[in-house]
């Protein structure tokens, strides 16, 4: 199923949010990265159906989000993990999957209750699933919100920061389940969280206060980073100028620093770009331009 | 209609399981106890329904006061709560999800309601004698408390949507005791009228209990305790309707 975007535009009041964003996304994985406010939630809402946008197109497959009936189409072959999942802390686990399937219209109750346990099992939530959600902490509710996004077995699955919260094992559990899944249908990975891009998408839009400034793939991403990354062993002070340090790490004598910088660093030397130096390297152009 | 019923199913659960809704009641009922354990008998032989009436009467002083307060954040927690983005992007309608919300938490808040009034009517039968009148209840509840109570849920859900709960509590309050317990003759008010959610018609509609409160003893027909009825359920619907219109669009505009 692909999504085709075309001068996407949202404003909240004068508050521009979208500007007009032009986007296909394919069947499969695809990875949608950005700081903060770059709009990246804006848009998961407007493909959700839960916002409408100012101006533009965008189509579902065959459905036109701009009617509400191309909305509501969505709704039913719709996964969806908003980046703040709020639950209700006095039902189970169990009995918060079984409403939120209800309300996907699973009408089926041994169909329903049979994929509520499969997906309780998925998340690895067995022992807890009969405890009100109230005693569940920060990741287990993380891991319902990925259970109930998946309740309708959803050709379009769009999960907003889903890994926040997971501890690693959790979240290289969670990126391989999205890969599983993404054969036949088309997911849609919101994250800051470059690493969860670089092991899960083979593309990736990234935007930035509104507008899409890359679209490609992972590895076009990193290459736009190629000559750009440098290693650099000091004892001294951090390096500094116009450049982005992406890691410091202590060794011996001092500090290896990993930075993004249009000119080498005195003493540093050339390294192959990652996807979150690609990243770094677009960002920093853009706000250079 | 199976997300009506979903909502509705999951609503009384959640409300039922509510520690506030169980303490709240029980705060209420101590409340009446203690106010009417002092109260003689009374001053004349009464047929014993309007001897429950009278006790439902007393009763209504407090607990559906609680009832109405319990059911005001129900609404407004889906945004504290921070459910209503994923509801939002479910297929199931808002109107499934408000109605089910409506009469689940209802029908839960009812049942510690209910609960209350029957032990306060136990301990005041005993207390004057006649430990049977709590059979009158359930008769009482349906004709003469709960259409009263579905059109105060109606609401407390549906105004804290513009009000936060704690002002709505106190407002709440103040209409009623204004709306339902001061006399007409002393300031314009709802009591005595068909909207007056005591229940004043359909007692002396189909129980003939005329000689308190608003009638003298002027006998009321039944179809103006059916009208009352009527009244107060259509204009708790209307208040619902009204919410989820705005709701509407609301969304639409978003």
């Amino acid at each position: 199923m692909e999504i085709q975007i075309t001068g996407l535009t949202k404003q909240f009041g004068d508050v521009p949010a979208l500007r007009g964003v032009d986007l296909t996304i394919p069947s499969g994985m695809f990875g949608l990265l950005g700081p903060n406010g770059a709009g990246k939630t804006t848009l998961m809402r407007i493909l959700a159906g839960i916002l409408h946008a100012s101006a533009g197109a965008v189509r579902v497959g065959t459905h036109d989000l701009s009617t509400d009936a191309g909305r509501q189409a969505v709704k039913w072959i719709l996964g969806y993990l908003p980046q703040e999942l709020g639950v209700y802390p006095d039902l189970t686990g169990t009995e918060f999957l079984e409403y939120i399937a209800i309300l996907k219209g699973m009408r089926d109750g041994a169909r329903r209750r049979a994929r509520v346990a499969q997906l309780i099992e998925t998340v690895g939530l067995e022992d807890a699933a009969r405890r009100q959600l109230r005693t569940y902490s920060g990741g287990m509710k993380r891991r319902i919100g990925i259970a109930q996004a998946l309740l309708n077995d959803p050709r379009l699955l769009i999960v907003d920061e889903p890994t926040a919260g997971l501890d690693p094992e959790e979240r290289i559990r969670f990126r391989n389940m999205l890969v599983a899944l993404a054969g036949d249908r088309t997911v849609l990975l919101c994250t800051h969280i470059v690493e969860d891009v670089a092991q899960t998408s083979h593309r990736v839009a990234l935007l930035l206060g509104g507008r899409v400034v890359f679209d490609g793939t992972t590895t076009g991403l990193a290459q736009a980073a190629d000559g750009r990354v440098w290693s650099l062993d000091s004892s001294g002070p951090a390096p500094s100028g116009d450049l982005t340090v992406v890691s410091a790490i202590a060794i011996e004598r001092g500090m290896r620093y990993r930075v993004v910088s249009e000119v080498p660093p005195a003493g540093a030397s050339a390294v192959a770009p990652t996807l979150e130096d690609g990243y770094v390297a677009v960002m920093q152009k853009r706000r250079a331009a | 209609m199976s997300a009506f019923l979903g909502a509705l199913r999951y609503e009384f659960c959640m409300q039922l399981r509510r520690r506030s809704v169980w303490v709240s009641i029980g705060f209420a009922l101590v409340l009446l106890f203690a106010l009417f354990s002092r109260s003689g008998p009374p001053e004349r032989v009464l047929p014993p329904a309007d001897t429950a009436l009278r006790l439902v009467g007393n009763a209504s002083f407090f607990l559906p006061v609680a009832f109405g307060i319990l059911l005001a954040d129900r609404w407004r927690r889906e945004r504290s709560l921070g459910t209503l983005e994923l509801l939002d992007s479910l297929p199931a309608s808002l109107g499934a999800r408000l109605w089910g919300k409506y009469f689940g938490a209802t029908i839960a808040t009812m049942i510690p309601l209910l609960l209350a009034f029957a032990l306060f009517m136990l301990y005041s039968g005993v207390r004057i004698g006649d430990a049977t009148l709590v059979r009158f209840l359930p008769l009482i509840f349906v004709v003469v408390i709960a259409p009263g109570l579905l059109f105060v849920a109606a609401f407390s859900i549906a105004c804290t949507e513009w009000l936060p709960v704690p002002l709505y509590a106190v407002l709440f309050t103040g209409y009623w005791f204004w709306g339902n317990l001061v006399p007409p003759e002393r300031m314009p008010t709802l009591n005595c009228t068909l909207l007056t959610p005591i229940g004043e018609y359909p007692a002396a509609a189909f129980f003939q209990h005329t000689d308190v409160g608003c009638f003298n003893g002027q006998s009321i027909p039944i179809a103006l305790g059916l009208a009352s009825i009527a009244l107060l359920l259509a204009t708790g619907a209307l208040a619902l309707f009204a919410l989820q219109a705005y709701i509407t669009r609301r969304a639409a505009a978003r």
